[in-house]
């Protein structure tokens, strides 16, 4: 048995196993910093073990996981937005509360998205996504002195579990058309014989749409996302909106864009059809928020129709554009998030846009950083998000899909509009009782070297951006790599 | 597979449908007659002494949960004890992997205090 090329994943899932042991520990001390030292050596090694394994493809588990550049690349995704959120955590109530927990409960959830990222079967590939969603549910509920918490944890949980039972549902018919659950002998039983009339095979297709479309929140399975979204630990919202995003669209690039490739024709229509629904829906919902959080779930709803533009052209191009846009999308959401982290630390409001009024000239660099991931998520040149979504509308229109093409941009126009808004009442609101913003704090170092770091991110992967295509290109190619 | 393979299971979904439609069109036929016995809550024949609504430890909640877990574990430790003599050493780490995962929860109950009865 090799168990080598697992080792990324067994190492993340080893860890959440020692923080939690750490908060049941003997001593003080090991109980309070115990769990985050364990999740902060334990990422950082994952992270290492990844670099490591980078390469051509090799087979664990008798072939349920699979090491290659995809899945390595992702996993380095996964492991910075899980960074990311344990050090927006440092003196988060419930991250104080139940250390362990909440540490554990991330890591378990970054192992459930790995599995996705580099599932070799249908059942890697369901296990890992229950494993990260139900890690999840938990998370969105750990702050059980609040009763929005609460509901976003149930919420979440319900409409998760309708998602989840789609998606095995249309496993279960995939695996009864291919005749395999091995994703690679799936792409070559299907790619002999002519299948694209099957109906158990339409069927199959329409279930792990619907199910992946659940956890990716793309229209019409979002209802779920701003409520969750809004009730969610701030820090678990961001790493719910980067993290479990990347984990659905690469279940959706495993299947689609990998075992299910040649069926390009049949599944085409249906996926453009919900990233058109999902920029459309997403960007006009966000126009009238008030609300920061709920705004970015409705702009998360609006990326995840811009990603799955790029899962609709169906080709390598897509592939990498869609892995391009998903490390960017991650860096300038984390950017977004942690400016409402930062706020709502300070005033009891704070996750309201209006409580952000004049913040920009009282606290510059979190100013900066908030334009940065404004400018970028609403696509300006020369960020991160602006050659994005270039290369994803790029990769449709050369498939013909100019319908496509057309709703992204002009959804992308559209958003512009709530985007900037933010910024105007940053840089040039004034706070409803007139005068400075109240009660500015310090705002801890880890909160704001990670805002600072992403946004630096942001800017860099733009600039940097063909360096980064390369190795997207690599990653991508390693979907249909024999 | 012809799609006239999957007609069976529109009959049973027809069926079933019929029955319970039936059963809904037949409560609006004809009188009711209510009597003190029919609006009795049904507890498998026997008669209701105590109110139902009764309040009882959430302790009794959290030693169930850890019964299904374990018992849970059983089922899985049964079948790989029937095979492990050709399933080797693969099935024996695989499965010690699964019981160390599920006695860290325990370790964990454990000094949380959830075994204490109060």
């Amino acid at each position: 048995m090799n168990v080598v090329p697992a080792l990324p994943l067994m190492i993340v899932a080893g860890g959440a196993c020692v923080a939690l042991l750490a908060s049941a520990g003997p001593g003080g001390r090991v109980r309070r910093d115990g769990p985050f030292w364990a999740g902060a050596a334990t990422l950082i090694a994952a992270a290492v073990m990844s670099l490591v394994l980078w390469g051509d493809r090799q087979e664990a588990l008798g072939g349920g996981y699979r090491a290659d550049r995809f899945s390595m690349l992702l996993n380095l995704v996964f492991l910075a937005a899980a960074f990311c959120a344990l050090l927006f955590s440092v003196r988060e109530p419930a991250g104080v509360d139940r250390r362990g927990e909440y540490i554990s409960l991330l890591l378990t959830s970054t192992a459930g998205m790995m599995l996705v990222a580099g599932a070799g079967d249908l059942i890697a590939l369901f296990l890992g996504i229950e494993i990260l969603s139900v890690a999840l549910y938990v998370l969105c509920a750990l702050e059980v002195w609040r009763e929005r918490s609460l509901e976003a944890g149930l919420k979440y949980l319900i409409v998760g579990a309708v998602g989840s039972s789609f998606f095995l549902y249309g496993l279960a018919f995939l695996f009864g058309a291919s005749g395999s659950v091995k994703l690679s002998v799936i792409g070559e039983n299907l790619s002999v014989a002519s299948f694209t009339d099957e109906p158990l095979l339409l069927v199959a297709m329409a279930l792990i749409v619907t199910g992946l479309a659940f956890k990716a929140s793309a229209v019409p399975f979002h209802m779920w996302t701003p409520d969750v979204y809004e009730g969610a630990p701030t820090p678990i919202t961001a790493f719910m909106a980067t993290a479990t995003k990347v984990a659905a669209l690469a279940a959706f690039l495993r299947i689609f864009g990998g075992a299910l490739t040649d069926l390009v024709d049949t599944w085409q229509v249906a996926i453009g059809v919900v990233a058109a629904a999902s920029v459309i829906v997403g960007n006009v919902g966000a126009l009238v928020q008030r609300n920061f959080k709920r705004l970015l779930a409705y702009s998360s709803i609006a990326q995840a129709g811009y990603l799955l533009i790029g899962v609709a052209a169906g080709t390598l191009q897509g592939a990498e554009s869609v892995l391009y846009y998903l490390i960017a999308y991650t860096a300038m959401t984390l950017a977004a998030f942690a400016v409402i982290i930062i706020r709502e630390r300070e005033v009891e409001d704070g996750e309201m846009v209006d409580a952000l009024a004049g913040y920009g000239r009282a606290r510059p660099v979190v100013g900066v950083v908030a334009t940065v991931a404004m400018l970028s998520l609403a696509g300006f040149p020369p960020l991160s998000g602006f050659i994005g979504k270039f290369l994803l509308f790029g990769s449709a229109a050369e498939q013909g899909l100019w319908w496509l093409a057309v709703i992204g941009a002009v959804g992308s126009v559209v958003s512009v509009a709530y985007y900037l808004r933010v910024l105007r009442v940053m840089w040039f609101g004034t706070p409803a009782h007139g005068g400075e913003p109240r009660k500015l704090l310090t705002i801890p170092a880890p909160v704001l070297i990670t805002a600072v770091t992403a946004a630096v991110a942001v800017v860099g992967f733009g600039l940097g951006a063909s360096l980064l295509m390369d190795v997207c290109r690599d990653a991508a190619a390693a979907l249909l790599a024999a | 597979m012809e799609l006239s393979d999957y007609l069976p299971i529109v009959v049973f979904l027809a069926a079933g449908l019929v029955v319970g439609l039936g059963i809904l069109a037949l409560s609006k036929v004809g009188r009711t007659k209510q009597n003190q016995v029919k609006g009795l809550p049904y507890e498998s024949g026997i008669l209701a002494t105590t109110p139902v609504r009764q309040r009882f430890s959430i302790d009794f909640y959290l030693t169930a949960m850890l019964f299904i877990v374990f018992d849970i574990e059983l089922a899985f430790i049964y079948p790989v004890a029937m095979v492990l003599r050709d399933a080797g050493a693969t099935a024996l780490i695989s499965l010690l992997s699964f019981m160390f995962t599920v006695v860290v929860a325990l370790v964990w109950v454990w000094r949380k205090g959830a075994l204490e009865w109060r």
